[in-house]
């Protein structure tokens, strides 16, 4: 709510602008703002004045130094690389703005007021206001966690730029209408790009770790839910509560109890926007990491995201692969929040809970045979996507299924289901089964595709504690081969990564160097 | 095509960024003697406040033909502005306002400015011309800074004298109050 009242003050902004170019209303201006600065001039003693100089001059460019560096600090040790990007362009764009406006304007201190303190350059916008204020914006956005503590810190930030705005008042250093415009600068510009590109839904500042795309399904949106489904499938819904979170990354999954005789669980992800732009980063992330073995294009819409979800489920269910079929897709809000609703694996748990014998690893490895068979590659197999419901192998979440892949994304699978088997069983028995359904070269080719970058960041994982390296196990049970260069450079991620290393790296610089420049607004 | 469009708006972007690291050098507005036929522009407004004593304030009567102003900043106790020639250097002069110069070792010579009391100190006349000027006047002083290059060596001062000129503050201060309708004044 309050981005709302910054948006529409910060779109006031320009109409202020034009009307200090209007000599008539900038001289009503310049007078109120002259009136001002009398008063306080009016009520200056030997004692305020110091303490006033002392603020101003000492502890001002302290405080500014400390947030700063505190923001950079937090960002870098807790590893927030976006919202330090973020926050970086919002610095350039605060002081690209204000130099800009300063130099249309030409606007002095407010006139008739001796000044006490040091200033520079013209007067409007505050330089110091809206530095002071970008700092405490930034580092709540970056450093303290959504809710009460950030509530607080709003407050206290409120304050500390209160003292500033009556301090840079009493020794007429700003003018009253120079610091407003300076803190709307100052608290929207970072606002705004945070809640739009750091949204706190998907990019929350957490200080444990956890999954991070998943959305509140109470209130409006928890009615809405249960309304749509009722309307689009023609079920009654009894209750709607978010289920294993802890799994998902991309979308906020929920299970869905609607009533039946007995009731009966359904399944349903809900894509909002924000995933559709956390997919897009991580697009572009596996594009610059993987190269052509991952590169693919991304979504435009939420609405894409959600279809080729369903029909990816569709194609596996087509194929024979045992996974859960799809009701279909549930409109929310217009092509900004859809639903994915699919059977619930009622009873199933995780293959890390189960007892992996020789049926379950036959399992897997004839559903990597039956992927291979339809010409489709799942691109995701590790534990969380394989589950054991009464003995039988389901595999989920097919969002980044390929269709016609290549033959090496095809032998990444392989290798990667090969992996999780032996995890909970061991690489021998694994590989005894894997020959009859796979060819030697076959085999060996999936697992010289196969290296640290190409395995689930959660099956690397679950292997280190357990000091397993289960590929070089099974390196040793293959003949001699050499591993295949995945990392093949296309045009495409050549001017991809020139792209992303040259804006990063202009946004970390110029931001830096903006912010140095800030940093001197004595 | 997607890609193309994608491609522009990037550079677009990247210029965009790369310009934030350019700004925030001061602004170029010239601070000009006359605005609209009268003194006291904007820039002599701020240059006025940046010295409160001083009487006189320079600024640029007319441009001569290969100078141009390349830089303002005003901040307190100081304002400056510098001169680009085509043919001295980038840098070829450096106006400064302040409160007080040190004119030691300077020697005293006729003055070319009402009011003033000029020196000069000539620093190197080898390759090009360094060397500083300086006016003074009651509660303020002007120094002129050179550092003109090339094989004109000190020919281009004189475009810099006929260049900069001063106004007087009461003349800055009387069109602040003629502005404002009297609502105004310059000074407490």
């Amino acid at each position: 709510m309050t981005g709302k009242w910054w948006l529409a003050t910060l779109l006031l902004l320009p109409l202020l602008w034009i009307l200090l170019r209007v000599d008539s209303a900038r001289v009503q201006i310049d007078v109120f703002d002259s009136a001002v600065a009398n008063w306080f001039a009016g009520n200056r003693t030997p004692g305020v004045t110091g303490v006033a100089k002392t603020l101003n001059q000492a502890v001002g460019p302290f405080a500014f130094a400390a947030l700063w560096y505190s923001t950079l600090l937090v960002c870098l040790v807790f590893r927030r690389f976006r919202h330090l990007l973020v926050y970086l362009a919002a610095v350039i764009v605060v002081d690209v703005t204000q130099a800009t406006v300063q130099s249309v304007l030409h606007r002095p201190r407010p006139l008739g007021v001796s000044t006490l303190g040091p200033w520079n350059d013209y007067a409007h916008p505050s330089r110091v206001a809206a530095a002071t204020c970008l700092g405490y914006v930034g580092l709540l956005y970056t450093a303290v966690p959504q809710g009460r503590f950030r509530q607080i810190g709003k407050w206290i930030a409120t304050g500390a730029v209160l003292v500033l705005v009556v301090v840079r008042l009493y020794l007429n250093v700003d003018g009253l209408t120079d610091l407003a415009a300076g803190i709307v600068i100052g608290v929207a510009v970072p606002l705004l790009a945070f809640r739009v590109l750091c949204p706190n839904e998907v990019f929350p500042v957490v200080y444990r770790r956890g999954r991070s795309a998943h959305l509140d399904v109470t209130g409006a949106r928890g009615e809405a839910i249960c309304s749509a489904l009722e309307s689009q499938l023609g079920v009654i819904v009894e209750s709607v509560e978010p289920f294993a979170l802890a799994g998902s990354a991309g979308s906020t999954p929920l299970r869905v109890l609607v009533k039946g005789d007995p009731d009966t669980y359904l399944f349903a992800k809900l894509y909002a926007g924000t995933h559709l732009r956390a997919d897009r980063w991580y697009k572009l992330g596996r594009t610059l990491m993987y190269g052509r073995l991952e590169a693919e294009a991304r979504f435009m819409t939420v609405r894409q995201l959600v279809q080729y979800e369903d029909y990816a489920l569709r194609l596996l269910k087509d194929a024979g692969i045992n996974c859960p079929g799809s009701f279909g897709i549930v409109e929310i809000t217009p092509e900004r929040e859809y639903l994915l609703v699919t059977e619930f694996a009622d009873g199933a748990h995780e293959i890390s809970d189960a007892d992996v014998g020789a049926d379950l690893i036959d399992q897997g490895l004839r559903l990597v045979r039956q992927l291979w068979e339809a010409g489709l590659a799942h691109r995701d197999i590790k534990p969380s996507n394989l589950l054991v419901q009464n003995g039988r192998l389901v595999l989920i979440d097919p969002a980044f299924t390929e269709v016609r892949p290549t033959p090496w994304r095809q032998g990444v699978d392989l290798a990667n289901m090969m992996l999780v088997l032996a995890l909970f069983s061991d690489a021998n028995s694994v590989y005894e089964r894997a020959v009859q359904y796979f060819t030697f070269e076959e085999i060996t080719e999936a697992f010289a595709a196969t290296r640290g970058l190409t395995m689930p960041s959660q099956l690397r994982h679950m292997m280190r504690p357990r000091g397993r390296d289960l590929h070089a196990e099974f390196c040793r049970l293959l003949p001699p081969f050499r591993p295949i260069r995945i990392q093949r450079w296309t045009m495409r991620r050549i001017m991809l990564t020139i792209a992303t290393v040259a804006v990063v790296g202009a946004i970390a610089i110029g931001g830096a160097a903006t912010w140095l420049a800030l940093g001197d607004v004595k | 095509m997607k890609r193309a469009l994608a491609a522009i708006g990037i550079a677009v972007v990247a210029a965009v960024v790369l310009s934030g690291c350019s700004v925030s050098i001061g602004s170029a507005d010239p601070p000009v003697c006359r605005s609209q036929g009268r003194p006291g522009g904007p820039p002599m407004v701020l240059m006025a406040q940046s010295v409160p004593s001083a009487s006189l304030i320079p600024c640029i009567s007319l441009v001569p033909a290969g100078w141009s102003v390349q830089s303002f900043l005003a901040r307190n106790n100081r304002a400056d502005f510098r001169l680009k020639s085509d043919i001295a250097g980038a840098r070829a002069v450096d106006i400064v306002l302040i409160h007080r110069c040190d004119v030691r070792g300077a020697t005293q010579v006729p003055t070319d400015q009402p009011g003033t009391t000029r020196w000069e100190r000539i620093l190197s006349i080898n390759t090009g011309y360094r060397g500083t000027r300086y006016y003074t006047f009651p509660g303020g002083c002007v120094r002129y800074e050179f550092k003109l290059k090339g094989p004109a060596r000190a020919a281009p001062v004189n475009d810099v004298s006929l260049a900069v000129d001063f106004v007087t503050r009461t003349q800055v201060a009387a069109e602040v109050t003629r502005q404002s309708h009297g609502r105004l004044h310059l000074d407490p």
